[in-house]
């Protein structure tokens, strides 16, 4: 008939230990507390990362066809040609190698997101009976811009390059439109850096529209876009009276782009790392401190819980 | 359905459009293989995850649909109307309003906004192309100055840039020579001259008839014209002189013309066309101003200079003809830092004098002695120049009739470094030397010394700088007493990329390290 004893309640009681100023307790405990709070931080920093310096994010740009085209198109193997741009003081250069083709541009966005997906460029470029085509360079201009972290707008370009010795009559590209990075762009602000035109238009002079020029300007840029993976189709058994066709598919994908974090972004991330190795040196010592002054290592005076509301 | 999307020839059956009622199917998808979008009831529906919702009290109709991976709750009905239309009120346009919905929603297009017509400011400013003005018809055009277009053809419509001295040249294709010569204007030096003046300023003062310059000839001019198998004086070279004075525009013009003789069956021809424009205070002084290789330090790329007879001119080495052999007249200039190699194939002609033909071809015809220290040179300052090293081509006097030992590489040296301040470098050339290669030419057992000897030549840049400071050197950086990377964030912050942020965490930092 014994009754049954259980535990109803529990909480931890407060033992408080007391000592002067000069004694080797003050001088223990601060030795641990600085061991307690550095120790976690030089872990952190020498296992690297510990700042963080280069972040990522994804983002479709907003890319926009600018409207502006400058074809080159070889029509012998002894370097006769055709040519056609969009700038006026180019085609005036050109006297009897301009060659007005027929143009369709449509940009698409297919989920209906508010961004361009993808273009579709169709010039159908005509070519007299005793020429035929055996090689295309075509520069097409997009701006290109990015919002989510800085704002970054540039006018970039396209180019498109084939040749082939057997003639031809009708060239498919397929391609991305990809962001090259040879730097990190901003956190934050408007950079507006490459927001120059890829070719002066407004320039009389010949040298302006020169190919070397153009792209030697361009690829100094540090950050560019670049057709990539095109995999051009040359189509051949061109008819005497038809034109010769260019078909361009050019997608806008989304970036993976690089950027410094900023300063809070950095210290949230080291905080993080920080305190998660803090938590076992807190505890680890915890343990050694009660050891330490449960067990009388060191000459204190504990005022015993029941005591404690007592002068 | 009461538009029946797929549906685009009338009176024939669509394929696949399962609302075609020229199709007079009672049950579209027994015959066709699947139903094209738009062609069945689209149903107008609002779909959530279907673990979201415990329980459905809409009075709507309500299904649930299972997609691929997910299943779906939808509520079949919306009452938000406006976010399923693209118009609810449809927008009228009229003439009033079409500009402006235009320039609103317009992003480009292929007419080119800033491509005016040239404006001109009333003077002439750098770059802006040079009118010329033709009397007959009075209309107005540019100096053209032809350029090489795609594929190296001339472009004659190109403009000369006021200010823009330079010299351009291109290929003129010319498919019969004989045909050409009397009809072909680009080889006729008249038309480089004739017919029009060019206009001394871009808005002439107010007459009506613009101020002219006409265009001065030289003195010997002879017309071009066939003689038997061969089109006389053909423009090789077209050089204008043009001699300005700041805005009161162009005071002088003049041209001159290198002519050659084509034979019948050239092709092509390369033709260079100059424009040199000279301030009226220096016309006196020499007619094309001499460009320095520097000032006072080389330029990369510039001509590395010699003292040739008291005249300063580029170091040269041998260059091969389009047939591969060697000439002693077609010699290239050495480009300060870049290191070069050329050789050609020479033929031998006498034994007897094998050696010193060979050290002729290798040296040129006037083989450098001194090198300039700095880009602008001065032959009066005699402690700008150095002494080439070792800058004569050996040789032993012996008769080469049974075999002997022939120099057949060349190789300059030149040790070069930067002096001067860390923030604006100057290359200094220090010294050069010639090392010579020989080879043993055998007999080849005739009584005969071989035919051919491949001579090569070649230049090396050594860069000796002794820099005070180990890189990244001339960007301004902090002089950190602190391990820079362990204190990054902050540094960075406070080292003037960002002042804003700066400030703000300056004052977190503050009341935290009073804490």
């Amino acid at each position: 008939n014994r009754m049954t004893v259980y535990e109803i309640y529990s909480h931890p009681s407060l033992t408080r230990y007391k000592t002067n100023i000069c004694t080797k307790a003050t001088l223990f405990l601060l030795i641990v507390l600085v061991l307690t709070y550095i120790p976690p931080l030089l872990i952190v920093y020498r296992s690297q990362g510990f700042w963080l310096k280069l972040s990522t994010y994804e983002e479709q740009p907003s890319v926009r066809f600018q409207h502006q085209v400058l074809m080159i198109v070889g029509t012998s193997l002894d370097g006769d040609y055709v040519t056609w741009s969009t700038f006026k003081n180019f085609n005036n250069l050109q006297g009897s190698n301009l060659r007005v083709p027929l143009v369709l541009v449509r940009e698409e966005d297919r989920n209906q997101d508010g961004k361009m997906d993808q273009l579709n460029f169709k010039l159908e470029l005509p070519v007299g009976p005793l020429e035929q085509v055996y090689s295309v360079q075509l520069i097409l201009c997009f701006s290109y811009e990015l919002f989510r972290k800085s704002t970054f707008v540039m006018q970039s370009m396209a180019f498109i390059q084939h040749a082939s010795p057997i003639p031809g009559a009708q060239l498919y590209v397929n391609g991305d439109l990809r962001l090259q990075q040879l730097q990190p762009l901003g956190h934050r602000g408007i950079d507006t850096r490459y927001n120059i035109p890829v070719i002066d238009g407004t320039s009389p002079f010949a040298r302006a529209y020169d190919l070397t020029n153009i792209i030697g300007q361009y690829q100094s840029r540090n950050v560019t876009s670049v057709l990539f993976n095109p995999s051009p189709v040359w189509l051949v058994g061109r008819a005497t009276n038809a034109p010769f066709v260019i078909n361009a598919v050019i997608r806008y994908p989304g970036e993976i782009i690089t950027y410094p974090p900023g300063f809070w972004e950095m210290i949230k991330f080291a905080w993080v790392q920080y305190v998660s190795v803090l938590l076992i040196f807190l505890w680890v010592f915890e343990r050694i401190k009660i050891f330490v002054f449960q067990n009388q290592v060191l000459t204190t005076v504990p005022v015993p819980p029941y005591k404690q509301h007592q002068p | 359905v009461p538009i029946c999307t797929c549906n685009l020839t009338p009176g024939a059956c669509d394929i696949d459009c399962c609302c075609d009622s020229d199709c007079n199917l009672t049950a579209p998808e027994t015959v066709f293989t699947s139903c094209l979008p738009g062609s069945k009831q689209v149903p107008e529906q609002v779909c959530v995850a279907d673990w979201m919702v415990f329980r459905s009290n809409v009075p709507y109709q309500t299904s649930v649909v299972q997609e691929e991976r997910t299943t779906l709750f939808c509520v079949h009905v919306t009452n938000r109307k406006a976010y399923w239309n693209y118009f609810v009120e449809p927008r009228s346009v009229g003439p009033d309003n079409f500009q402006t919905l235009a320039a609103q929603y317009r992003v480009s297009s292929f007419i080119q906004p800033s491509q005016g017509p040239l404006t001109f400011s009333k003077f002439y400013k750098a770059g802006d192309p040079v009118l010329t003005y033709f009397q007959e018809t009075g209309a107005l055009g540019v100096l053209g100055q032809p350029t090489a277009g795609v594929g190296g053809a001339c472009v004659d419509t190109n403009p000369s840039g006021f200010l823009q001295s330079g010299s351009t040249s291109c290929t003129r294709t010319l498919s019969n020579v004989m045909e050409k010569c009397t009809n072909s204007p680009a080889l006729n030096a008249a038309t480089y001259y004739k017919n029009f003046t060019i206009l001394k300023v871009l808005r002439g003062g107010d007459s009506k008839r613009p101020k002219q310059n006409p265009i001065l000839l030289p003195l010997f001019l002879e017309t071009h014209k066939v003689s038997g198998k061969m089109c006389k004086n053909d423009d090789l070279q077209v050089t204008y002189l043009i001699i300005y004075n700041g805005t009161s525009g162009i005071q002088n013009v003049s041209v001159n013309f290198t002519f050659i003789n084509l034979l019948e069956s050239v092709r092509s021809v390369k033709q260079t066309f100059r424009v040199n424009y000279l301030s009226q205070a220096l016309e006196g002084a020499a007619s094309a101003p001499k460009t320095r290789s520097g000032n006072p330090g080389y330029i990369a790329g510039a001509p590395l200079l010699t003292d040739v007879n008291r005249q300063t001119q580029p170091v040269t080495i041998l260059q091969s003809m389009g047939d591969g052999s060697c000439s002693r007249q077609s010699r290239t200039d050495v480009l300060f830092g870049h290191n070069m190699a050329a050789g050609c194939t020479y033929r031998v002609k006498a034994c007897q004098s094998l050696q010193s033909e060979v050290c002729k071809m290798l040296q040129g015809d006037v083989h450098p002695r001194t090198l300039s220290m700095f880009g602008s040179a001065d032959l009066t300052q005699t402690e700008e120049w150095t002494e080439i090293i070792d800058p004569n081509c050996p040789q032993q006097e012996e008769n080469c009739m049974e075999g002997c030992s022939v120099p057949v590489s060349t190789e300059l040296q030149v040790l070069w470094a930067y002096v001067g301040p860390l923030s604006n470098p100057q290359a200094q050339v220090l010294g050069g030397r010639y090392l010579y290669h020989h080879r043993k030419v055998q007999n080849t057992g005739f009584g005969q010394c071989p035919t051919e000897i491949h001579l090569t030549s070649t230049v090396s840049f050594i860069d000796t700088t002794r820099y005070p400071q180990p890189p990244p050197r001339g960007q301004p950086s902090m002089d950190s007493k602190l391990p820079f990377d362990f204190f990054f964030p902050f540094i960075a912050a406070t080292s003037g990329i960002d002042r804003l942020q700066a400030d703000t965490i300056l004052s977190i930092l503050v009341p935290l390290l009073l804490l």
